[in-house]
């Protein structure tokens, strides 16, 4: 035992010490951070407003109206609308719109851009205000008929699905949580293949450099060998643990400094409850629609984050030994490195399975092959993760714990066999 | 008798290496163990520190059949020397020490002490990658005797030192042999082996 510790301590320490190991505990929370903020600040922060010159030849689309992104502004001709285009950067795209051939309004309209692609904004603003003039040009008998006030009411009018659970009645935020789901299992993956490799390639150092020879003329294959594992193991939650916690902070930073924004998603997800829970006598707390950056902070508020950790956490760890100790026997046996890259990936490919099934997996969650998967040790990490943000059964989960447990034992009995026989040759 | 070895057979598939062996060594004594390229020295020396086991015979130390617990009194120089690259030459010492049996603060002391007899006390903080071959060879031989074993065993220990410190290393096996140290000494250098060694056995 006091062996065993003497070894995970120095496994731990020389993990530590490295100064990628630090690079990295940095760098992922501010990545992670990132990924939280940069879809909730963008989708709040209205971009600059761009203006689009409208060449109109039918004469039909006149009265294309502003929004608060696209500014829209008639012109006589395309030549003097280019010749704008090409003296003020404020100016995004020309809108051309042909004239009519033999009386028919044209099919086709057409966006000059500068730059790669026109803004997405301007695209859909153009888009929808045409079909708008459009349809009022043909329902013309029926609009007069309206007052400006009813008008502006059929024109505003617009349905947006929310995804409910119908137990629960609760929003599900399904594109949040799909999102959610897949960074877990990507996360997953990687830190199982970044912890694994490690625990190979320390298996090779000591096998390239013969000190193996050194220290198994003093320790027992299997203390060397789970010395190593429990070790890098202890290192790795030393950084999901810092992970975790920097990531927190910077999103606690985050939220902070954005307080009036999270606040008012807040409310919103009540209302959207109180709505699908109450029925249509709800909707008049239920004011104004919900926007992208509402939908997303709701459903990131909504994930049970200390769940995801915990279930995060323990899946890594038994994904972590499994993988470390076939990597570790797997190095021991083999004496070059370009057959041993060739077998990591052997080992490594229901992992980098999982990674290429997450569509499928994601359009059923709790389908026959998302089961599958769970109950397959090399698979269960990361489509546990990729299914947890949905909701997951505690039996899928103890039955994955337990197989991957038992796998792991045969694993290990198989590994401590191959690096005695083999950390010599 | 510190160690016994008696009747040991050794094959590699059909290819058998060692057969029926037997000798003793005993505190205070160096056993030369001589023999041609692919003799068997180095199986017989790995089969002593139960990196290999043997098909038949026994090996006895101190009366008792050769058990894990023993290697805490055996120190081994293999041939082929290695070292953790990037472990400080202090601390590897030390951490060699401790799967050895030695404590944290026993195993410092006796590293230091190593390490001023060699005249390599600068070299405690340094990276092993950082060290010139001879110096890292210096440091092997330290992580092979820092714990006091009682029986050595050293698999062509001159190898790869120059003239200086081959002389300072037979000083030191002289020295460890005369303070009761058992040596086996796997060598091809005849030279050392007649100068060096009480008796010796031919593979």
């Amino acid at each position: 035992m006091k062996k065993l510790l003497v070894i995970i301590s120095r496994e731990y320490r020389m993990r530590l010490r490295r100064p990628a190991f630090w690079v990295l505990t940095l760098l992922v929370p501010l990545l992670l951070a990132a990924l939280y903020a940069i879809p909730v600040i963008a989708a709040s922060k209205a971009a600059d407003r761009a203006t689009v010159l409208v060449v109109d030849e039918t004469g039909l689309f006149g009265s294309l109206q502003s929004t608060g992104e696209v500014s829209f502004q008639p012109q006589a001709d395309l030549s003097h609308a280019r010749q704008r285009m090409t003296e003020a950067d404020s100016v995004a795209a020309i809108l051309f719109i042909p004239a009519r051939q033999n009386g028919e309004v044209p099919r086709d309209a057409f966006l000059y851009h500068r730059d790669n692609r026109p803004p997405q904004a301007v695209v859909n603003a153009a888009n929808s205000q045409l079909q708008l003039l459009l349809r009022r040009s043909i329902l013309a008998d029926v609009y007069a008929q309206l007052d400006p006030a009813q008008r502006r009411s059929v024109e505003n009018t617009g349905i947006r699905i929310h995804t409910l659970d119908a137990d629960s009645g609760r929003e599900s935020f399904a594109t949040v949580k799909t999102v959610a789901a897949t960074v877990l299992a990507v996360l997953m993956v990687l830190a199982l293949l970044v912890f694994g490799i490690q625990v190979m390639r320390s298996v090779q150092e000591e096998k390239a450099t013969r000190v193996a020879e050194v220290v198994a003329s003093s320790a027992k294959a299997v203390q060397l060998l789970s010395g190593k594992l429990v070790g890098i193991a202890l290192a790795a939650v030393t950084q999901l643990v810092l992970w975790a916690c920097l990531t927190a902070a910077a999103i606690g930073l985050i939220q902070k400094a954005n307080s009036d924004l999270f606040a008012q998603a807040r409310s919103q997800q009540e209302a959207t409850l109180s709505v699908a829970t109450k029925g249509v006598e709800a909707t008049a707390q239920y004011n104004s629609p919900v926007q992208l950056v509402d939908e997303t902070v709701q459903g990131l508020t909504a994930i049970n984050l200390p769940l995801v950790a915990s279930i995060f956490f323990l899946f890594f760890l038994l994904g972590y030994l499994l993988y470390g100790a076939l990597l570790a026997a797997l190095a021991a046996r083999l004496d070059s490195d370009a057959d041993a890259l060739q077998w990591v990936l052997v080992i490594l490919s229901p992992l980098l399975l999982t990674l290429l099934l997450i569509p499928m997996l994601l359009n059923a969650t709790g389908g026959i092959l998302a089961t599958l998967l769970t109950y397959i040790p090399f698979t269960a990490p990361a489509t546990v993760l990729l299914r947890l943000p949905f909701g997951i059964g505690i039996t899928d989960i103890a039955i994955a714990v337990l197989l991957i447990a038992l796998c792991f034992a045969a694993a290990s009995l198989l590994a401590a066999r191959t690096y005695r026989r083999h950390i010599l040759s | 008798m510190l160690l016994e070895v008696q009747e040991i057979e050794k094959s590699y598939g059909t290819h058998r290496v060692l057969d029926g062996v037997s000798f003793t060594a005993d505190s205070g004594e160096v056993v030369g163990v001589l023999g041609a390229n692919g003799a068997g020295k180095t199986t017989l020396l790995r089969l002593v520190t139960r990196l290999l086991r043997p098909d038949s015979g026994t090996i006895l130390f101190d009366g008792h059949p050769l058990a894990q617990d023993d290697l805490a009194q055996i120190g081994y120089l293999p041939e082929e020397r290695g070292l953790y690259r990037h472990m400080r030459a202090g601390e590897q010492v030390v951490y060699l020490a401790q799967l050895k049996g030695l404590s944290h603060n026993d195993a410092g002391h006796a590293a230091h002490e190593w390490f001023n007899r060699l005249g390599a006390q600068d070299w405690w903080s340094r990276p092993v990658n950082r060290l010139s071959k001879g110096m890292q060879q210096k440091v092997q031989f330290i992580t092979t005797v820092v714990h006091h074993p009682r029986l050595l065993i050293l698999d062509e220990p001159f190898s790869g030192f120059d003239r200086d410190n081959a002389a300072m290393l037979r000083d030191e096996i002289r020295r460890l042999c005369d303070e009761g140290t058992a040596i086996l000494l796997s060598t091809h250098n005849l030279d050392a082996a007649s100068d060096l060694c009480t008796k010796t056995i031919e593979l």
